[in-house]
């Protein structure tokens, strides 16, 4: 139907229009086509932006996350190649001061770091006086230089520049020789993005960097105040041995310094200290270097050291000094105690330790922390040694020392002789007060003598006395001084025990007083016995004068004769009396019975013819056991006291008595002799049994017999009293104990 | 005349004493004492009327009972200056310390100490010893 169609429709009129209606549409349709196509490419074109910069938008994404440089670069390539579709892209970033290690890398072909430094160098003589953001895009010749590194047929290159920090970087884009089925060069309208990301990647770099120079400061920070803590500690933390604090000076120089060791010397006692990273052992680290430090500390170092300081020259370095060693550098610092240099520090340096004002300050502080300890080294051992003196005086001393606290009134110290003289241990005794050693009835007197004490007053309180642990009493001579003790004033007290000394003192005083007491009676002795003794001898003298006298009558011859006759006998009686006396004094006492009634009439015989008158004894004895006694002393006694009742009897009567009336007991024998003589005056009876006492003159007498009775009394156990009255008679009243066993 | 007062615990010195000055000078007037007591009581007694009574010389014993020598000088003292300005002492013991001789010397009416006995050669020692002219010193 179509073709018979076609013949109808050819002629029609209709036809022609028809054809040339179509022809019309046909040419619209292909003008369509081409703007649809023109359309099409746009909106692909279109796409490849949005595609562009969604892929920046991704890397900014990722270059924002913390990432290494590393990771960053490769981020980079690996996004150039991305977006610019280039077969290889080479990143290259210039940080200033950081030298050869700048970062670089390639993607799409393997390049080591030697060519991959070739190729920077290639890239920056490109842009060698260009301004920032240049870019450039060029086929180079087969003899470009380029091309003995990478084989690359068409490249794309830029560099931006970031003034402020000096950072450069440099992004390339490139295709290969290799020719893919899908080579195009690269185009023209990817030049501006290359641009755009390339100012990104410096923008991320120039952040990076900031961030990063953060972070190392905030992390140099960080060390520097462990460091400066670490040192504080070392200087904080002393030990009480002087020796390990420079021990740990010298390991702190190291440390400090960031030196490898370091060694200490001093000059007189060849002392050495070295760090102790190196006193163990000298492989500590294994580097050829330390290994010298090593050598040179431990073998030799000693000499240097030693020949650095005792140069002259170098002794005169006020300050630390660098100086060269088998090329390595020391820092010396001489070590000054009243200017008098006492040793070097010497710190062997690292090489790459920078040289500047503070490693001088540090070792000049070092060295004086050094010098301190030094110090403190000599002061501890002068302390310790005149600690030792005085422990020596305060324990050796045989005087107690008490070291009180006057304001809290405590015992502070007490030595060993203290704790002797009082009985106490020291424990016991630092727990008592001052009222457990003194007596209470004498504590306010003892706190008043501790007064005067502190005045000055007196020197020594005498005779103090003390209570010793068991409560007995001792004396003591105490001195005190002031003191003072870790800034408190404290009281010491210094005994010395004198008990003994009182005693014997006492026994001493006791004993002179006797002793005056004897040397006054013998002298009055030998004074009253001479003139006793010599006065009958001059007056036979005088009467022998007389004699000579030519005109005497018979009748005063007569006279003077007999009166010398008397002389003598009174002589001769003196002379027994003093040797009764002696025989008293002298003889040891002979104890035997003693017979009363035999005895005294043999005494009354004896002496009852020294009176012209008739004189009679009554004698009454009361004795059923025997009496026992010294009879040559009692006899000696009875004869005194009767020998006195006859003659100082009345004179010119008759009727004079002696009644004697012993009674005998077991324990003693009391015997009462009564006369009716002369009797005593009361002036007198107090001192009639004196030495050479005479209570009367009426006859001749050396005033020793009372005396004598009263010694021998003394003797054998017994007393004498009188009861007398002048002109009435006199009774003595003896007391004698009987010695029975 | 010269006039003497012997003063003597000892009866047999002053018989010897008053013997030996009988002999010696015949015409001497002597007044004797057995105690220092008794002649200190006829001194007071005599005192008031009877001064010129009082001898020159006074042979004096020390070592006597009761009151001894050195007792009665002391009494003298109290007697009125004139009175014991007339009188020599001569101190006559049989002692020898020394002690008794310079306390003697402090009595300015003490004349001379004499050792027993009297001699001849002492009675012209005292005959001849001329009076002194003396006071009292204070506090004596």
């Amino acid at each position: 139907m179509s073709s018979r169609n076609t013949h109808n429709l050819n002629n029609s009129p209709d036809y022609q229009e028809l054809k040339k209606k179509y022809d019309e549409l046909q040419l619209r349709v292909t003008r369509f086509s081409v703007i649809e196509q023109e359309l099409i490419h746009a909106r692909n074109q279109m796409d490849q932006e949005v595609m562009i910069y969604r892929q920046m938008q991704q890397f900014n994404t990722k270059a924002l996350e913390d990432i290494t440089d590393e990771f960053y670069t490769r981020l980079v390539t690996e996004t150039l190649l991305e977006i610019f579709e280039t077969e290889l892209a080479f990143v290259c970033i210039d940080i200033p001061n950081t030298g050869n290690s700048a970062l670089r890398h390639v993607e799409g072909y393997s390049l080591n770091e030697e060519q991959k430094f070739e190729l920077h160098l290639y890239m920056i003589n490109l842009f060698t006086d260009l301004p920032s953001g240049t870019l450039r895009s060029f086929e180079p010749r087969p003899s470009d230089k380029i091309r003995t590194i990478l084989p690359i047929r068409h490249l794309m290159v830029t560099q931006v520049r970031d003034p402020q920090l000096n950072i450069t970087i440099t992004l390339m884009g490139g295709i290969s020789d290799k020719g893919s089925p899908f080579y195009e060069p690269i185009r023209k309208d990817r030049e501006a993005a290359f641009t755009v990301f390339s100012q990104q990647v410096l923008t991320y770099q120039t952040n990076r960097f900031k961030t990063h120079t953060i972070r190392e400061q905030f992390n140099a920070l960080t060390i520097e105040q462990k460091r400066i803590t670490s040192i504080a500690e070392n200087f904080l933390n002393f030990d009480t041995n002087p020796d390990k604090n420079i021990q740990r000076m010298v390991d702190l120089s190291v440390q400090l310094l960031s030196g490898n060791c370091s060694v200490y010397e001093k000059l007189e006692n060849e002392l050495i200290f070295t760090s102790s990273s190196y006193s163990k052992d000298g492989y500590h680290n294994n580097t050829s270097e330390e290994k010298i430090c090593y050598r040179i500390t431990h073998l030799s170092g000693r000499d240097i050291v030693c020949q650095l300081i005792t140069n002259d020259l170098l002794q005169q370095h006020k300050s630390p000094w660098l100086s060269q060693f088998a090329g390595l550098t020391l820092l010396g610092s001489v070590l000054r105690i009243d200017k008098k240099p006492i040793g070097t520090l010497v710190v062997f340096l690292d090489s790459s330790v920078p040289i500047n004002d503070s490693i001088f300050q540090l070792a000049r502080i070092l060295t004086a922390a050094i010098a301190v300890e030094e110090r403190r080294k000599n002061a501890l051992k002068a302390l310790s040694e005149s600690e030792e003196k005085y422990r020596m005086i305060f324990e050796g001393t045989p005087n107690g020392i008490i070291v009180a606290d006057p304001v809290i009134q405590r015992f502070q110290y007490v030595n060993r002789s203290a704790c002797q003289l009082f009985g106490y241990n020291e424990e016991e005794f630092l727990n008592l007060t001052l009222d457990d050693l003194h007596p209470a009835a004498s504590t306010d007197d003892v706190k008043q003598l501790f007064k005067s004490l502190e005045k000055g007053e007196i020197k020594v309180a005498m005779e103090v006395p003390c209570i010793h642990k068991n409560r007995s009493i001792f004396y003591a001579d105490i001195s005190s001084s002031r003191i003072s003790i870790g800034g408190r004033s404290l009281l010491a007290g210094f005994f010395t025990d004198v008990t003994q000394q009182r005693f014997d003192q006492q026994a001493i005083l006791k004993s002179n007083i006797e002793l005056k007491k004897i040397n006054s009676e013998l002298d009055n002795f030998v004074y009253s016995v001479s003139h006793d003794l010599r006065s009958p001898l001059l007056a036979i003298l005088g009467l022998v004068q007389l004699i000579h006298q030519h005109q005497q009558s018979d009748e005063a011859m007569q006279k003077y004769i007999s009166m010398i006759a008397a002389s003598a006998t009174r002589m001769d009686d003196t002379i027994k009396e003093i040797l009764d006396y002696s025989r008293n004094a002298r003889l040891d006492i002979v104890v035997s019975p003693v017979d009363f009634n035999l005895l005294i009439r043999e005494i009354f015989e004896d002496v009852r013819h020294i009176s012209p008158e008739k004189i009679t004894l009554e004698l009454n004895i009361k004795q059923d056991i025997p009496f026992y006694s010294d009879s040559n002393r009692i006899s000696t006694l009875i004869k005194n006291i009767i020998s006195n009742s006859v003659k100082y009897r009345k004179k010119g009567v008759n009727n004079s008595y002696i009644n004697i009336n012993i009674l005998i007991t077991p324990e003693k024998a009391v015997l009462r002799f009564e006369d009716n003589g002369e009797g005593i005056e009361a002036i007198h009876q107090d001192r009639i049994f004196d030495m050479f006492y005479r209570a009367s003159n009426s006859a001749p007498g050396t005033g020793l017999g009372l005396y004598i009775c009263k010694e021998i009394l003394h003797n054998i156990n017994g007393t004498i009293t009188l009861d007398s009255a002048a002109g009435e008679g006199s009774v003595f009243t003896v007391t004698i104990k009987n010695k029975t066993n | 005349m010269n006039k003497y007062m012997l003063i003597d615990d000892d009866d047999f010195f002053l018989i010897l004493n008053k013997d030996i000055l009988s002999l010696t000078d015949p015409d001497a007037g002597i007044i004797q004492f057995n105690s220092a007591i008794a002649a200190l009581e006829w001194m007071d007694k005599t005192i008031q009327d009877q001064e010129t009574e009082w001898p020159e010389n006074i042979l004096l014993d020390i070592r006597m009972p009761f009151m001894n020598g050195f007792d009665f000088l002391e009494r003298m003292k109290a007697y009125p200056l004139h009175a014991i300005q007339k009188i020599k002492v001569f101190m006559m013991t049989s002692s020898l310390d020394e002690r008794d001789f310079i306390k003697a010397q402090h009595y300015p009416f003490v004349y001379n100490y004499f050792t027993k006995p009297l001699t001849i050669e002492m009675i012209a020692d005292i005959a001849s010893t001329e009076m002194k002219d003396w006071k009292l010193e204070s506090g004596q």
